[in-house]
């Protein structure tokens, strides 16, 4: 029993409970199962078709990315002659490891009385977005390892957006810590028990909103994979295993930052059920998720310059606006 | 230019709310189910070929008409008949079935079964050898659940699939 018990112990604490379990490793599996699932069917029914359907054909063919996934996992691991061999097979894997380590910092609300955070720390708003920005790097150096020029093209596509979308992030990231007076999520949300943040400076959420469409490449900002010109862009090398990993750092990212945007904006886990907080948040983030995945079957597809523009002009311009509204804010508060 | 900003961020709402709209509303589906449904093709459905050797006159414009160069004549001697000409053999891994070939046939020896979704296990069953293309192609009957459909075209739906 005692065995037991310790193991228990081990899993239930914070730091491992939250990477591990939720809102860690297998809380994201599942969810991406789920979500590029119904980003499938979703587009197939607007577009009139019928989406997966033979796996598991009771249950409209929910468990498809599962065989994907099996299909991926015994297919042969393919390195083309001329790549960099040990970057081309270490950057998936630094990537996808970069994306989640930002959940180290991003509370997520408490169940059965553990508080779901890794690690507390005063500025943990600073350390998300920091650690956020550590995936793009390696997506490019996975274009670059992989000597190939579609691979290369999407990697400097990546590049030109990574410019014009993190800035906007970070600023609507930051208006939102002038508002509420604090670098800490957990105190961010705690603020927000009556009034959501979205409410107060909805500038911000809609900057910071297109700007982690952008950076997870989601429509109408699917630019660096874009496969009908480039393959698939920095991941086009890539097969079996590996694809299997490139494929789901995007939706990893975007799961990363729908919780921070739901922290951020929709007010975390309130309104609070007591000792399940974590499902008031995971309803909220599921939402996002699927609006975000449901805007590839309404858009095409930007030019590049069109996303840089848009990047710089609006979004920019939106994030300055809604600093000067937070300040504006406090200063009548005060 | 704000106005112009306006306008956009209007268009963007409408294409979302539509797409709504279409998620929402019951589901008109134009896919076939193919395995399971099995479209009952029309008359001159240009499907793969087959020969009537004793018609064939030899004449080799199915070969120069071919604009994926998929024929080429070869001299054949028919076992039973000891009937000597030059037919045509086809490729299909060339073949664009276009239907030039039985169109310029002056004798109506090549002919179009509607026939499309043979599969084959070796590369080279692709290549349809005089005698096999007086056979025709083979497939594997259909499985038990499919059934056949006709398609028609529907004034709201587009297109709809009824059982034969
Ligand atoms: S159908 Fe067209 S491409 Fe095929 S063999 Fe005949 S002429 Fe050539
Ligand atoms: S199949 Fe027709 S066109 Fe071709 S050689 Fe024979 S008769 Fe001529």
């Amino acid at each position: 029993m005692e065995i037991v018990d310790l193991i228990l112990n081990i899993l239930l604490h914070p730091s491992i409970f939250v990477p591990l379990i939720f809102p860690g490793f297998i809380t994201i599996l599942i969810i991406i199962i789920l979500l590029i699932w119904a980003e499938r069917k979703v587009a197939a029914k607007i577009q009139m078709r019928i989406g997966p359907l033979y796996v598991t054909r009771r249950f409209g063919g929910i468990l498809q990315l599962l065989a994907d996934l099996l299909r991926y996992m015994f297919a042969e691991v393919i390195t083309s002659k001329d790549s960099d061999k040990f970057i081309f097979i270490a950057s998936p894997i630094v990537a996808l490891t970069a994306t989640l380590l930002p959940l180290a910092v991003i509370p997520a609300g408490s169940l059965l009385g553990i508080e779901l955070i890794a690690l507390r720390t005063n500025i943990s708003l600073l350390a998300a977005l920091a650690l956020s920005s550590l995936t793009p790097i390696f997506i490019i150096i996975m274009g670059w390892a992989s000597n190939n020029k579609f691979a290369l093209m999407g990697s400097l596509r990546e590049g030109h957006l990574m410019i014009s979308y993190e800035v906007p992030l970070y600023l609507s990231a930051l208006s939102v810590a002038i508002l509420h007076g604090s670098l800490d999520i957990v105190d961010i949300v705690n603020n927000q028990q009556r009034v959501w943040t979205v409410l107060i400076n909805p500038f911000a959420a809609f900057s910071f909103f297109i700007s982690v469409i952008m950076s997870t490449s989601r429509f109408p900002f699917e630019i660096t994979e874009s496969d009908s010109e480039l393959v698939a862009g920095p991941y086009t090398e890539y097969s079996s295993i590996l694809y299997g990993l490139v494929m789901g750092v995007p939706y990893m990212r975007l799961y990363v930052f729908t919780l921070l945007f739901v922290d951020l904006f929709l007010g975390g886990w309130y309104p609070l059920i007591d000792g399940f907080s974590s499902i008031t948040l995971i309803i909220k983030v599921l939402i996002i998720l699927l609006f975000s995945v449901f805007l590839r079957s309404v858009y095409p597809r930007y030019r590049l310059d069109q996303a840089i523009r848009i990047g710089w002009h609006i979004l920019f311009t939106l994030s300055l606006i809604s600093i000067t509204l937070s300040l504006l804010i406090i200063g009548w508060v005060m | 230019m704000i106005i112009k900003i306006i306008n956009n961020f209007y268009h963007h709402i409408r294409a979302i709310l539509i797409g709504l709209k279409y998620l929402l509303s019951p589901g008109i589906r134009i896919t076939l189910k193919y395995p399971d449904e099995l479209p009952i093709l029309p008359e001159n459905y240009r499907g793969m070929l087959k020969l009537n050797n004793e018609l064939c006159i030899s004449c080799g414009l199915c070969s120069q008409i071919c604009p994926a160069g998929a024929i080429n004549l070869k001299l054949f001697e028919h076992e039973q008949t000891k009937q000597v000409g030059r037919h045509p053999e086809v490729d299909y891994k060339r073949c664009i079935f276009c239907g030039f070939c039985i169109d310029i046939c002056p004798s109506k020896a090549l002919e179009l079964t509607r026939i499309h979704d043979a599969a084959f296990y070796v590369e080279d069953e692709l290549y349809y050898e005089v005698n096999r293309l007086i056979i025709g192609p083979k497939i594997d009957p259909p499985c038990m659940r499919s059934k056949y459909v006709i398609s028609e075209i529907d004034e709201v739906r587009g297109i709809v699939y009824r059982n034969a």
